[in-house]
């Protein structure tokens, strides 16, 4: 089942899902697909100049129209 | 006197070295993400991430391999202009997943490339490789071998593809190679489930694959179920330091969420699952031997592997990711010239089935069909069915995909930097496609051994290429991207009919 986010960040960097460093889900502030519904956790990698350093969310429910949206920080803003 | 000592130490001789044959897999030991035979560690060789070109090869013993080479010598004549320069269809091919009789055929290709046209029709499609299978058993050093109830038939095919075919290439030499990635399938006895030669899944393992020849990961796929045996593995003890992918944290608590991403969990721990010796009072794995057989059984199109990048987030080719590539912005509908975007992408999937269409020979006489008919039905039937629900899923994947992309577009002027929706291409190339009856028929009443009259290699080769030239979705794939095909298959033995 397909799911769909938006992580908001002020710049555009990568997105990373579930702790898997290889390769990004895609970039901060764009309508992303995840394949498959349930707990995931996303962070924005290295540098960890973001707040905060990851968030774990459950993602269900969500359509190309209402993506579930989340807020990264640079730290200190 | 003199010659029965003789005789006893010939084969004291002989059973020793039949000891030095029972195989042990390679220990790896110190797992390392970033070597090893993975897609992300093979060198591009200029292929591009913009055009991602997704082959997989079914089983089907020569008929199968034939058909593959058909394909793929077609596609090296496409003639494709991309990217500033002019390249083949074929050196665009990111991922060949094959099975059995398919995996010879991609086997050669990753390790040697252009020789696939030059010698292995020879060297493999034209060759009794059934007699030599027989052959080889039989030789009296070898039978001596099967002494050992751990040895196995498939070890004689194992030396004979490795001496005769892929001269005792190894992994670590298809790595060398670069794209495209070559997943060779087999199945897990156990599980199930295909079983791919990939060094992610030898990880599980700690065994490195690097040091296992290409002519084992062959004869493991091709190990039909009755002609050959089950070749094993050694699932060896966790000391490799095996780190659990982030998402295995994750699976359980998304059991309802998810089901099939929990059963991959389960299947994944299996492998890593660890039980206290009763003997030694030391942990060892619960499954310490992994048994395999041939691909098909779990998956005879080779499709698995792509149903996984397009439904799996972890897996390391995921197509979901790829996409998300080209993922519109999120908010803004700031106009941007055309010219602002950047050049197009394109997904291509393309399927080589060499398998059979049902037959209605027993439909024929009023006589109920007999045990051996039953029994074939009872072993082939789920397999036909599961290949065409996968092939299905593919479709219905990519077009739910493609309707998706296009919604999120909808209304949406772009803004600078972004993409077009990517395009989607699935190409099925099977014998039911074929339109001439007569040909249909004799295609399908070849059989799925290892031994074909060479005109009937010959018009499997050329109907791989008829197939392309008549696919309406390979002429619509090839218009969208500019390619040109010289579409009369005369370059293939045997002559085309144009």
């Amino acid at each position: 089942m397909n799911e769909y986010v938006v992580i908001r960040y002020p710049t555009d960097r990568d997105v990373y899902l579930d702790r898997d460093h290889a390769v990004p889900l895609g970039r901060t502030n764009r309508i992303l697909t995840i394949s498959s519904s349930g707990w995931h956790i996303f962070d924005l990698g290295e540098p960890v100049d973001y707040t905060p350093e990851s968030r774990s969310v459950l993602i269900v429910n969500t359509d190309v129209d209402s993506p579930h949206e989340l807020q990264f920080e640079p730290k200190g803003a | 006197m003199r010659r029965l000592r003789v005789w006893c130490l010939a084969f004291v001789f002989a059973w020793l070295g039949a000891c030095s044959v029972v195989y042990e897999n390679p220990v790896l030991e110190a797992q390392q993400p970033e070597s090893g035979y993975r897609f992300r560690t093979l060198a591009a060789n200029g292929n591009s991430d913009e055009l991602f070109v997704v082959l997989t090869l079914s089983g089907g013993g020569t008929r199968a391999a034939a058909l593959s080479h058909g394909v793929m010598e077609t596609l090296r004549q496409v003639s494709l202009p991309w990217q500033g320069r002019h390249t083949s269809l074929l050196d665009e091919v990111d991922v060949i997943s094959s099975v059995s009789g398919g995996s010879f055929t991609a086997a050669y290709y990753g390790l040697f490339r252009d020789r696939l046209f030059r010698d292995f029709p020879q060297r493999m499609l034209y060759r009794d490789l059934q007699a030599e299978l027989v052959n080889t058993v039989f030789w009296p050093p070898h039978a001596l071998r099967f002494i050992y109830p751990e040895y196995r038939r498939t070890e004689l095919a194992v030396d004979l593809y490795d001496d005769t075919l892929f001269e005792g290439r190894t992994f670590a030499d298809l790595q060398a190679a670069g794209r495209p990635y070559i997943i060779l399938n087999a199945t897990d006895v156990s599980l199930g489930v295909p079983f791919r030669f990939i060094q992610s899944r030898f990880d599980t393992l700690c065994s490195d694959l690097s040091r296992i020849t290409i002519g084992r990961a062959v004869a493991a796929s091709s190990a039909f179920p009755g002609a050959f045996s089950p070749l094993t593995l050694r699932n060896h003890p966790d000391g490799c330091g095996y780190r659990r992918p982030g998402w295995f944290a994750l699976a359980p608590r998304n059991r309802e969420y998810d089901p099939a991403g929990y059963q991959r969990y389960l299947n994944e721990q299996s492998y890593l699952a660890q039980v206290r010796d009763p003997e030694t009072g030391g942990w060892r794995k619960r499954r310490p031997y992994i048994h395999l057989t041939d691909g098909g059984v779990a998956d005879n199109l080779g499709l698995r592997a792509v149903i996984d990048s397009l439904v799996d987030d972890a897996s390391e080719w995921s197509i979901n990711k790829w996409i998300n590539r080209t993922a519109p912005r999120a908010d803004g509908n700031a106009r941007s010239s055309r010219e602002d975007r950047k050049g197009s992408r394109h997904l291509v999937i393309i399927v080589v089935d060499a398998g059979r269409e049902r037959a209605f020979g027993l439909d024929r006489v009023p006589t109920a069909p007999g045990l051996t008919d039953v029994l074939t039905a009872s072993a082939s039937v789920p397999i036909d069915n599961y290949s065409r629900a996968n092939i299905e899923l593919v479709r219905e994947q990519l077009a739910q995909r493609l309707r998706n992309e296009s919604r999120l577009r909808r209304g949406r002027q772009p803004l600078p930097g972004d993409e077009r929706a990517p395009g989607l291409h699935f190409v099925y190339l099977g014998f039911n496609n074929v339109r001439d009856d007569g040909l249909r028929h004799r295609l399908n009443d070849l059989p799925t051994n290892f031994h074909l009259p060479r005109e009937d290699v010959d018009l499997l080769r050329r109907t791989g290429c008829e197939l392309l030239r008549d696919s309406v979705r390979f002429a619509a794939l090839l218009k969208t991207l500019g390619a040109k095909f010289e579409a009369d298959c005369r370059f293939i033995p045997g002559g085309g009919k144009g």
